[in-house]
């Protein structure tokens, strides 16, 4: 019943969002299923992410070529065009509709990547130690520190050709480093946990050790990386898109606003061309965060405001 | 469990008998209850009356949860959402005779000057309650700038280094950080502080749990000679109720929110009257090493967001009888009443019982209560079977 | 002391594996970069003698086995020799890079500086407030957070310059003026980089609002802030020296991993507002297949972010005692 009793490390605690720390929040995760449907952020960011993962789904089987040039140039929204039309005169709600496998495809894709060297590389090296775990780390921080998108660039103008592959590979082996960071931190502090020294001095097998005893305990901050690494990826698809870099003959939203500038829609006061794409990238990020924040709610319940009663003085 | 004599009744006799005793009385606190807010609220001190005396150790002891931290907090005003005091009243006495302090009428500056320069506290944990990241010249700084504004800064320091050297720590550590401590010379440091502004009262929450053993030894002995020195007295808040009864002059015992056993130390040490106080003493190895059986209390404190029915020990209590499971009890005198042959060496127990006399032996079970149980308590509530009271007995 | 001389010791090895990156990198290309480079070089006019020579020693591709040529890159760039930039026919790449980096410096830096500020503020009041209206403000900012540059600068430069003529379209300062100190000039690129400035605020501010605010939550239950109370100090005293001043030490840490990421975001919004700086030159190298300038940049521009990440460390170090110690 202290009030004062709870602690964190400034270490323990990651800019940007403070993290669930220590042993068990994965299995809190599975357990606590029945809460986290209770965060209003967490249902409200699943269900907006559920619709567009839906649109990706069957959107482009319900929506006519997105490419083919139907209409008048430039034209407002009207019932025919429910978002208006391109310069040359497509129509700008199919390319919208179409283009939403493509972008989400890249986030999740880099995501997944990206996610996985991540764990190999944080929780290999921390549970390694020794040379291996202060070498791996040196890169990690090295890859931190040297800033991306410029490096893509230079990398981008000089390999142009092979769709979105090269993008996702790229985006993922330049955004792995600062969540193999963290998850080597916590590898480091769970593996000297007494349960853990348990293990290894009743001679587990180290893959046990590392599947049974560390990953999920680390589960939750795992799932919030990939999550966070999905937003980036898509953010940073976008950008390369909008700066016409790379692939540019798959349809994504980037690259509805790349022709967009380059057409000249925001001299034109062509809203309605500029806006839904970036609009979309927005929501898709905003929902990704909402289902991160949500999960973090439920598993750290610091967060949480107290309401106080009515009535109160 | 609404316990002791409604308030109407402390009204006639007993408001003497309190001025008798009453002039070196420094806190009293009256009918205190906390709750916790929340989706079923938790009351985590029930209505609790208890009073400090000057140059005292009153020892507050319990199980984790039992409500002695948030009634700790509840005496310096320090609850915060979701917990809340719903009842009670707060008085304190300076030592320079003006008029009684409602403390609980206190408000914004005149609390934050009541806290400290009256009443400071020691936290549970020494590692974390000093500011990791400034140096301890600044934090002392800090107590005085508040306090004692027209304190230079060549006397900030003297007096900061002065303070560390009472309690045996360098004074050049005072540019050092908190990290550059061990654990014994934070918790040196942190009651350095308390000091700082020579209060008339220190709540100390388990300052020592943190701490192993010896060092726990140093810093009750350097606790116990600065009292000597300063004169200032102590809530001393532990779980671990031999220590309590060696160095307290007062103890209450709290379970469930509620004190069970209020009694001076040295007759509790004795002869434990509440069920629960016998139990805790028999999960502690003896301070002064008589060699005993330990035993834990089996069950755990029921749930304190439930309405308790009864008497909130019965389940885990091995003397309950029938009416432990319907009636709540109330604290009064001990039975039989101190003074009637048992401990001859006792004061003889007042007429009316005041709540929160510490003088008086009071204690919260049936057993206790001739009406209810006409027999005398079992020999293990009489000193029958306890320690050195057993022999005394013979 | 040690750890500056550790934090000293990895940006050097950082700026090593940058330097060895970018010699690397025109070994991805099919074709000969050299031909490339020089074919465009001609078409632009003559370029001068032994040009040839000089940029395939600069990208690491002249003769020798890889430690000579390693070593001819590295003896080229200590001696600024960055090749001639095709965009900006005859400059030497050194000299387009020098003109450039100052706009995107002053105009990131600043930005990135007004917003951590504001941020961290507004973080620390709306967790020291916990539940109040600045508190309830919060979860939208989580939609800042994911909005991109490039669209958010699209957003405010359709609004507050081609709908409401309040700033201008493009560009760093006023076309008829020099670049100079004078005040003409410096008014007109302060009034030109406003909107630019305001899109890096808004997409990063709520970053630091949000991680400030949790960070200012977990810190209020710290045992020394309730202690600072129970010692009687003013609120005031309170939260900025005990909560905020703790709760702030992880933002400083993002602070500089975020730079990278800023600088990032600054390329996208630079092209948008064709704003003179090093990200909209890097962007225009890329699209002339101008090599040289593209790698000199990406050296410049990493090397300038090593730097700020540098100095947040040692600024750490002043401001963290415990790092002073041994780690």
């Amino acid at each position: 019943m202290t009030i004062a009793s709870a602690s964190t490390s400034p270490e323990g605690a990651r800019w940007g969002s403070v993290r669930p720390t220590g042993g068990g929040v994965g299995i809190r995760l599975l357990v606590g299923s029945k809460r986290l449907l209770r965060s209003r952020r967490l249902v409200l960011g699943l269900v907006v992410l559920a619709f567009f993962v839906l649109v990706a789904l069957v959107g482009p089987h319900l929506v006519g070529d997105p490419n083919a040039f139907v209409g008048p140039s430039m034209a407002g929204p009207s019932a025919r065009f429910w978002l208006g039309t391109t310069m040359p005169g497509q129509n700008i709600f199919y390319q919208l509709v179409d283009s939403t496998s493509g972008t989400l495809e890249v986030g999740f894709v880099a995501g997944a990547i990206a996610t996985l060297v991540s764990v190999v590389i944080g929780i290999g090296g921390g549970f390694v130690g020794g040379y291996v775990d202060e070498a791996l780390a040196l890169f990690s921080n090295v890859i931190l520190v040297i800033p991306g998108l410029p490096l893509i660039i230079v990398v981008a103008s000089y390999v142009r050709s092979g769709g979105l592959l090269p993008t996702i590979l790229i985006i993922s082996f330049t955004s792995w480093a600062g969540y193999a960071r963290v998850l080597r931190g916590q590898t480091l502090s769970i593996r000297n946990r007494d349960y853990v020294l348990a293990a290894r001095v009743a001679g587990e097998k180290a893959w046990r050790i590392v599947f049974v005893e560390i990953l999920p305990s680390e589960l939750a901050i795992i799932v919030s990386n990939f999550i966070f690494m999905v937003v980036f990826a898509i953010l940073t698809q976008s950008t390369l898109a909008f700066l016409g870099i790379g692939d540019i003959s798959t349809l994504t939203w980037g690259n509805m606003l790349n022709v967009a500038n380059n057409d000249e829609a925001l001299t034109s006061g062509a809203w309605w061309w500029f806006v839904p794409p970036g609009l979309c990238i927005a929501l898709v990020g905003t929902a990704l965060a909402l289902i991160n924040f949500g999960l973090d709610e439920v598993l750290n319940p610091r967060l949480r405001v107290y309401k106080a009663p009515k009535g109160r003085p | 469990m609404n316990t002791v004599v409604p308030a109407e009744a402390g009204v006639g006799g007993p408001r003497e008998a309190r001025a008798a005793a009453g002039d070196d009385v420094v806190l009293r606190a009256e009918h205190l209850s906390v709750v916790y807010d929340g989706e079923r609220a938790t009351r985590a001190v029930r209505d609790v009356t208890v009073e400090l005396r000057r140059n005292e150790v009153l020892g507050i002891a319990g199980e984790s949860g039992c409500g002695k931290s948030t009634l700790a907090y509840a005496l310096m005003r320090m609850l915060r959402p979701p917990a809340r005091l719903t009842a009670g009243t707060l008085e304190f006495r300076d030592r320079d005779g003006s008029p009684p302090v409602d403390v609980m009428a206190l408000d914004g500056p005149e609390l934050r000057h009541f806290r400290w320069t009256k009443l400071s506290m020691v936290f549970q944990s020494a590692m974390n309650a000093l500011n990791p990241v400034t140096s301890l010249r600044k934090q002392f700084g800090d107590i005085f700038k508040t306090h004692v504004p027209e304190m230079g800064a060549d006397e900030r320091e003297e007096r900061s280094r002065a303070l560390l050297e009472m309690v045996g720590i360098d004074p050049g550590r005072v540019s050092g950080f908190p990290h550059e401590l061990s654990g014994g010379m934070r918790q040196r440091v942190v009651i350095a502080m308390a000091l700082a502004l020579q209060p008339e009262i220190v709540i100390m929450d388990e300052p020592t749990t943190a701490l192993d053993v010896v060092v726990q030894r140093e810093i009750l002995d350097e606790i116990e000679r600065l009292r000597e020195e300063l004169g200032f007295s102590v809530v001393f808040i532990t779980h671990d109720l031999s220590l309590l009864l060696e160095i307290s002059d007062r103890l209450a015992v709290m379970y469930a929110g509620e004190i069970v056993e209020y009694a001076p130390s040295d007759q509790v040490a004795r002869a434990p009257a509440h069920p629960y106080t016998l139990g805790l003493l028999e999960s502690f190895p003896d301070m002064r090493g008589t060699r005993r059986q330990l035993h834990g209390i089996p069950g755990s404190p029921p749930d304190l967001r439930d309405d308790l029915l009864g008497c909130s020990f019965a389940p885990r209590c091995s003397f309950a009888f029938d009416p432990c499971a319907i009636v709540d009890p109330v604290l009064g005198p001990r039975f039989p009443v101190l003074g009637t042959g048992l401990d001859p060496s006792s004061p003889p127990a007042h007429a009316v019982h005041v709540p929160g006399d510490g003088d008086a032996w009071t204690v919260a079970c049936h057993l206790h209560d001739p009406t209810r149980c006409p027999s005398e308590p079992p020999a293990a509530l009489r000193g029958g079977a306890h320690g050195a009271a057993g022999t005394e007995q013979a | 002391m040690r750890y500056i001389a550790r934090k000293l010791g990895f940006y050097l090895v950082a700026a090593w594996a940058a330097i060895t990156l970018n010699f690397f990198l025109p070994r991805l290309i099919p074709g000969n970069p050299v031909e490339i480079l020089m074919s465009r070089l001609d078409q632009s006019g003559s370029p001068p003698a032994g040009e040839a020579h000089r940029l395939s020693l600069l990208l690491g591709l002249g003769g020798g086995n890889i430690a000579a040529q390693y070593w001819h890159y590295v003896d080229a760039l200590a001696h600024l020799n960055l090749g001639i930039s095709v965009t900006d026919f005859p400059v030497p790449v050194s000299q387009v890079i020098a003109s450039t980096l100052p706009w995107t410096l002053v105009l990131v830096g600043t930005a990135t500086v007004i917003s951590f500020v504001v941020g961290i503020t507004l973080g620390a009041i709306a967790g020291w407030k916990r539940g109040s209206w600045i508190d309830s403000v919060i979860p939208s900012t989580t939609f800042l957070t994911a909005l991109p540059y490039f669209w958010l600068a699209l957003l405010l430069l359709y609004l507050l310059a081609f709908v409401y003529h309040v700033f201008p379209l493009n560009g760093g300062y006023s076309p008829d003026l020099t670049p100079g100190w004078t005040w003409a000039f410096l008014g007109s690129a302060i009034y030109h980089s406003v909107l630019p400035a305001l899109t890096i605020v808004i997409a990063s501010i709520g970053g630091w609002l949000l991680g400030m605010r949790n960070m200012t939550v977990t810190t209020l239950s710290e045992d020394y802030v309730v202690a600072a109370e129970a010692k009687g100090l003013s609120p005031r005293r309170i939260m900025i020296g005990y909560a905020a001043r703790n709760a702030v030490m992880p933002s400083i840490t993002g602070f500089a991993i975020s730079i990278g990421f800023v600088v990032s975001g600054s390329v996208a919004m630079e092209y948008v507002f064709s704003y003179p700086g090093i990200g909209y030159e890097l962007l225009q190298a890329v699209n002339n297949e101008d090599y040289a300038l593209a790698q000199g940049i990406f050296l410049v521009i990493t090397l300038a972010v090593l730097g700020a990440n540098l100095i947040v460390d040692l600024l750490y170090g002043f401001i963290d005692p415990r790092t002073r110690q041994s780690r």
